[in-house]
């Protein structure tokens, strides 16, 4: 199985590789959404994890995108907030199609638990 | 038979002689008074089975003295006589006075006649007024008179419509006069104000400062006003009155002349405003610091998921229990940050309620069991009504109650008790009994209550600030963050909080939330529910943010990425009788029309529209200038919910 970690901050996307790997999955990193749909379609994954606020190509846009291209990708999105407050954008990437819904800061654990139900692992 | 007593009132030292000497005659026992006040105090002496009283004298006249005997209970059946001088001139005379015979003054030997009749008829018991003034053969109207009487009454009936309260003293310091509004003051019926001590009747110090005042008059030096003025007034009851005391001299002696005003609505305005701006002034600071929560909130979530996620895979991989034992610190220390953090998010603007219905009992109920389980502090919950549901955010309110109980018990230090109370009351009464300024309407009530050591008056103004604590501070202690959350949760559900000492000890806050009755319409804050609203901007983020900012509030809304699209939507929604109720329009958008051509368009369409500009940059010429550019009013990104509540109430 496949997850791509969407993220512009280097320790965040390197935490959650790390998560990802120790829990059996293999990972493909991208620093923003225009290069991890670029990943996804030349090699398809599973599971998308992406945060909701970056530079370049808007995490919400990206969700939209890889819903309309792959219907049955497993989506989570994670947002820290900010001075629109998290909840808005988290329900409207609910909407947009994300599976699951994280706010920052969340329990790794928590996420890894996540990620095994949403591809069907014990 | 024992003697009748009679009193023969008049300040005619004659007429005294005249009615007494025909009094003694028939056997009668006679006491004599000058004036009114003399008058009550004989009575006071010793009741007189009959007063025989002129009506035109000096302090209290005649009528007055009628009006307090038919007024008073142990003096209500005395024989009552009037001799009137001005019986012709005085026409209502007979309606006014409840007397028992009236008689005209005229030449002694009739007056003579008229007495003796009176005096039998008191003796046979013929009570009640015919109605009938004996005595008026061969006495003819004076027209002088007839006029001094009329601008009498006139000066009479200008003293009682006074909202000024008027009294007169005489040189003792006896109220001998007292128009209506005065009367209304002391609380009391006239019959019982007339001929009283003025000190008495005002609570101390007013009452000693009057005393004090009064002994030195006779002082020529200390012949002076005596002022309660407006920043010192008198406590009448629950009113606030300002009175001027000013001594006239008159003759050899001197009376007194006392302006009273009942300022108490002035001053309750005064402690409103006063009220209002405290709450404002908390209300900037609070603002204040949402803005710095929201601005590090999101970058201090970043931070703490990596510190936390480095911890949590650092204790996975090591098998030494001494660092665990230190990760394990490491992570108490981390969630109570995120906790810090969480509760900064409560008072960012941006904070979308999550309303639903809420059934108060249950989860106060919950929330106290939790808090307290541990604790030595029992708690009991009183509620009206167990059902009472309330529609608010329910993560929001419990986090009130959390942080009420937490502040009580460590107050109480350990052992004590917490007492809660629910009801419904009516914000309109609240505010009337409390003097606070709690909203309007039906309300829900909570009165939170422990037995703790109260908090000292000079710091309670202070208790909801942002950081004031009187606890030993630290981030295991609390930073001092309780009491302003709850006041941001309870003010952003449109309600209102106060902490008191009462006089018996502990600490008593209570707090008001509108009361929602449950029906389904009653739903988030539809406040412009079924308006249509169209949004362009070429940012998708922000195009997501504003349509969920507005359907908050019940709008549908409409989404476009570019000003061509906005324009021909409109156009579209215009022909279908769709008609938008506002528009928002991008200034600057990367590709295509922008927000300013766009307007151009729309207005040409459709001269009505209503248009808000926005924009990342608010000090260009175009947001600054937006009324010349075809726009209601211009929002300057990001905006908060705040902004679009406003543009909701302004524009639909």
């Amino acid at each position: 199985m496949r997850i791509l970690v969407i993220d512009d901050d280097d320790q965040m996307r390197t935490l959650l590789r790390q998560v990802m790997e120790w829990t059996g999955y293999e990972v493909v990193e991208a620093g923003d959404g225009r290069e991890g749909m670029h990943k996804h379609r030349k090699q398809p994954v599973d599971l998308v994890i992406t945060d909701l606020i970056m530079p370049e190509q808007e995490g919400l846009e990206t969700i939209s995108a890889l819903r309309k291209d792959s219907p049955g990708i497993k989506i989570i999105a994670i947002s820290g907030g900010g001075r629109i407050g998290p909840e808005a954008y988290l329900l409207t990437a609910q909407e947009l199609g994300a599976d699951r819904v994280f706010s920052k800061p969340f329990d790794v654990r928590e996420l890894a638990e996540t990620v095994k139900e949403l591809l069907g692992h014990e | 038979m024992s003697e009748t007593q009679v009193l023969v009132v008049d300040n005619s030292p004659v007429m005294r002689r005249i009615l007494s000497y025909v009094l003694e005659a028939e056997g009668c026992r006679v006491h004599m008074a000058a004036d009114g006040l003399e008058a009550l105090d004989c009575i006071a002496r010793s009741r007189p089975d009959i007063v025989f009283t002129d009506l035109i004298m000096p302090k209290i006249d005649g009528e007055k003295l009628s009006y307090i005997i038919r007024n008073t209970p142990e003096l209500m059946d005395v024989f009552l006589v009037v001799l009137s001088g001005v019986a012709l001139e005085d026409n209502d005379v007979t309606q006014r006075i409840g007397a028992d015979v009236f008689i005209a003054k005229g030449p002694v030997a009739a007056m003579k006649t008229h007495i003796q009749a009176a005096l039998e008829r008191f003796r046979t018991n013929q009570r009640g007024g015919s109605g009938i003034i004996q005595g008026l053969e061969g006495l003819y109207p004076r027209e002088v008179t007839s006029e001094l009487l009329v601008s009498k009454r006139h000066s009479e009936v200008i003293l009682e419509r006074m909202t000024e309260g008027v009294i007169e003293l005489n040189d003792e310091g006896r109220i001998v006069m007292a128009n209506d509004a005065a009367i209304a003051l002391f609380a009391q019926p006239e019959e019982r104000v007339l001929g009283r001590y003025l000190a008495p009747l005002l609570p101390p110090p007013a009452s000693g400062q009057i005393e004090a005042w009064l002994g030195q008059l006779g002082d020529p030096a200390c012949f002076v006003p005596l002022v309660f003025s407006y920043d010192e007034p008198i406590v009448v009851g629950a009113r606030q009155v300002t009175f001027n005391l000013v001594p006239v001299a008159e003759d050899e002696t001197f009376f007194i002349i006392g302006i009273l005003r009942d300022v108490s609505q002035r001053k309750s305005l005064e402690q409103r405003q006063r009220q209002l701006e405290k709450e404002l002034q908390h209300i900037r600071k609070l603002e204040a610091m949402s803005l710095v929560a929201s601005g590090i909130s999101h970058d201090f979530n970043n931070l703490l998921t990596v510190v936390s996620g480095n911890i949590e895979m650092a204790r996975y991989v090591n098998h030494d229990e001494r660092v665990n034992r230190m990760l394990d610190e490491a992570v108490k220390a981390l969630n109570l940050t995120v906790q810090l953090i969480r509760q900064f998010t409560t008072f960012a603007d941006t904070y979308l309620p999550q309303k639903s219905q809420v059934l108060l009992h249950a989860l106060i109920e919950d929330v106290l069991s939790q808090a307290l389980s541990l604790s030595g502090i029992s708690y009991h919950l009183a509620c009206s009504d167990e059902d009472l549901a309330i529609t608010v955010d329910p993560n929001l309110v419990r986090q009130v109650f959390a942080n009420l109980a937490r502040n009580a018990a460590d107050a109480m230090g350990g052992a004590g008790r917490i007492e809660v109370s629910v009801d419904r009351v009516d914000g309109g009464e609240e505010t009337a009994r409390t003097g606070q300024s709690v909203p309007d309407g039906e309300l829900v009530r909570i009165i939170f209550s422990d037995t703790g050591p109260g908090i000292a008056p000079d710091i309670l103004d202070r208790v909801f600030d942002p950081y004031f604590s009187t606890k030993e501070k630290g981030a295991q202690k609390g930073m001092g963050l309780g009491l302003t959350i709850v006041h941001s949760i309870v003010k952003k559900h449109g309600g209102t909080v106060w902490i008191e000492t009462p006089p018996a000890g502990g600490c008593t806050v209570t707090l008001y939330f509108p009361l929602h009755e449950a029906t389904a319409a009653d739903s988030l804050a539809p406040k412009g529910l079924g308006r249509r609203i169209l949004v362009m901007d070429d940012e998708e983020m922000m195009r997501f943010v504003n349509k969920k900012m507005f359907e908050y509030f019940g709008c549908t809304v409409t989404l476009a990425t570019t000003g061509e699209e906005a324009v021909d939507l409109y156009r579209r929604h215009l022909a279908a009788g769709t008609r938008f109720d506002l528009t928002l329009l991008d200034l600057w958008v990367i590709r295509g029309m922008g927000g300013l051509a766009a307007a151009r368009a729309i207005t040409d369409l459709d001269p009505e529209a209503v248009l808000v500009a926005i924009s990342g940059d608010g000090g260009s010429e175009a947001m600054q200038n937006f009324d010349d550019h075809h726009f209601a009013a211009a929002l300057t990104k990001p905006f908060s919910v705040a902004a679009v509540e406003e543009i909701i109430d302004r524009f639909l």
